[in-house]
């Protein structure tokens, strides 16, 4: 049996079409379950449902052989695990994004940027020779510039379409992100086969 | 909240009688094994000179290191590993002595935590350096050293895999570093892990196969093309034991040729540690 981290939210949804599509199926509905772990019924496959954030930590100490999450959190995080595959869904992009009086052009020393995503964030500006004041929080980073709390902001955006709601514009893109199939250094070795299997058969 | 006036550290530990206990039993029975086979053990000390280990340390080891100054106004540091410390005490005081130089240890390794978690600074580690020569006997022995003390510690699921610097002949740069940080999408595939069936490009290891085979420990080998370690430092073999039902790895070595010359002593080397923190946590 492997052991699978999937992160909850958008990525979880596309990760179950996607496991129907290859023929592994939960008698539990898995989007909305409240169950925390489940196994399909083949008993080959044990499903962790955790917080994206969480599903690298899972994989590098070995609480979990796989994981399913986003390239922008294992930019962020740089686990120590194994990338095996993207598995091309779950498209989105880690942008600079401001309000409407500022423009790509401004961006200069001391900008002042609010991001969930402080060590993408910092690694692009020390890219750019620039100078930049980095503010970590937790959520509704939209809000940062608009209360004045920072110039500009460093978000994921799939569509564009909260960023419009808050009057904010992208700027740059910093990264394009789709959902990456990683593993554990030592599951890999120790369930070889199993999870080169699973590899062939999410990759088709 | 009230503070802890006796707190120590984050990644260092205290050891009550109790807990001492389990540990030297675990360190003696590693080190028996390092004695029967005539491995003399040394000691280097805890703080060497920045620039003067520097010489053969990696630039990652040199950045994991815990750097200061001492009251002279010298950099100084705790020893990042302990491989380099003894190139240096080796080409210095030992440069006479006969070879192969069989030597161990087992004392602590000091690196910064550069994660958000409390990972361990003070690190526990065992281990052995054969000096002298670049025989498949040579590779052989330290492996089969590293199998012997894991088997006496009482560890039954663990498992070694092999690699190979001449495994890498004709990777580009990018699909070296790709298989360096385990991005095995950018590398193209997960490389392949087997037995004698990928050796035919490596004469060398197909030497070590028929020695391990004579000693019987093939059971626990695994020949992994993607198995690649430090570049700047590992020069042939390179080889790592994890222990399966704990998914961890427990112990890593491999040849460095180039090392020991880089202190003034023209002489080949192969070696590996026993990372003693990551192994009490299989024994729990």
């Amino acid at each position: 049996m492997i052991t699978l981290a999937a992160a909850k939210g958008y990525l979880l949804t596309e990760a179950i079409t996607l496991f129907k599509a290859c023929g592994i199926h939960f008698d539990d509905d898995v989007a909305t379950t409240r169950k925390l772990s489940i196994k399909d019924q083949t008993g080959q496959l044990e499903l962790l449902i955790i917080r994206p954030w969480d599903v690298p930590v899972y994989v590098a100490q070995g609480a979990a052989d796989i994981g399913i999450v986003g390239k922008d959190i294992l930019v962020e995080q740089h686990p120590n695990v194994l990338t095996l595959a993207d598995l091309k869904f779950g498209k989105c992009k880690l942008v600079l994004a401001g309000p409407k009086h500022i423009q790509a052009s401004d961006i200069t020393h001391n900008i002042r940027v609010a991001t969930k995503f402080p060590n993408t964030t910092r690694r692009y500006f020390d890219n750019l020779g620039i100078k930049a004041t980095i503010l970590k929080l937790y959520g509704a980073i939209e809000l940062a510039p608009l209360t004045g709390l920072s110039d500009i902001i460093c978000d994921l955006t799939a569509t564009g379409t909260t960023l419009h709601e808050n009057n904010l514009h992208i700027l740059e893109t910093v990264l394009e992100s789709t959902a990456y199939l990683i593993a554990n250094r030592v599951s890999i070795k120790t369930k070889d086969a199993a999870i080169r299997d699973f590899v062939k058969r999410v990759e088709k | 909240m009230k503070k802890n006036p006796l707190k120590t550290p984050s990644g260092v530990q205290d050891f009550i009688p109790t807990e001492t206990k389990v540990f030297s039993q675990t360190l003696k029975k590693i080190t028996s094994v390092f004695e029967d086979r005539n491995y003399a053990r040394i000691k280097t000390p805890t703080l060497e000179y920045y620039e003067t280990l520097s010489v053969g340390l990696s630039p990652k080891l040199k950045d994991s290191a815990i750097k200061f100054f001492d009251p002279s106004g010298q950099a100084v540091m705790l020893r990042p590993d302990h491989t380099t410390p003894i190139a240096r005490l080796v080409a210095s005081r030992m440069n006479q002595e006969k070879l192969p130089l069989k030597l161990s240890y087992s004392d602590p390794i000091f690196r910064q935590n550069l994660s958000g978690s409390d990972n361990d600074i003070e690190l526990y580690q065992a281990g052995v350096e054969l000096i002298g020569g670049n025989s498949a006997e040579a590779d052989a022995e330290a492996i089969i050293t590293c199998i012997e003390a894991l088997k006496r510690v009482g560890i039954t699921d663990f498992g070694i895999d092999i690699g190979h610097c001449d495994f890498l002949t004709g990777l580009s740069d990018e699909k070296r570093d790709a298989l360096l940080n385990g991005d095995y999408l950018a590398f193209g595939s997960i490389p392949e892990r087997g037995g004698k069936e990928l050796l035919k490009t490596v004469p060398h290891l197909l030497k070590v196969y028929t020695l391990l085979e004579k000693a019987d420990v093939l059971p626990y080998i695994a020949f992994n093309k993607g198995l690649i370690k430090d570049l700047s430092y590992y020069t042939g073999i390179v080889f790592e034991a994890y222990v399966a039902s704990h998914r961890k790895i427990v112990a890593s070595g491999g040849r460095y040729d180039a090392l020991l010359a880089k202190f003034g002593f023209n002489e080949k080397a192969v070696g590996f540690a026993i990372d003693v923190n990551a192994l009490r946590e299989t024994l729990r």
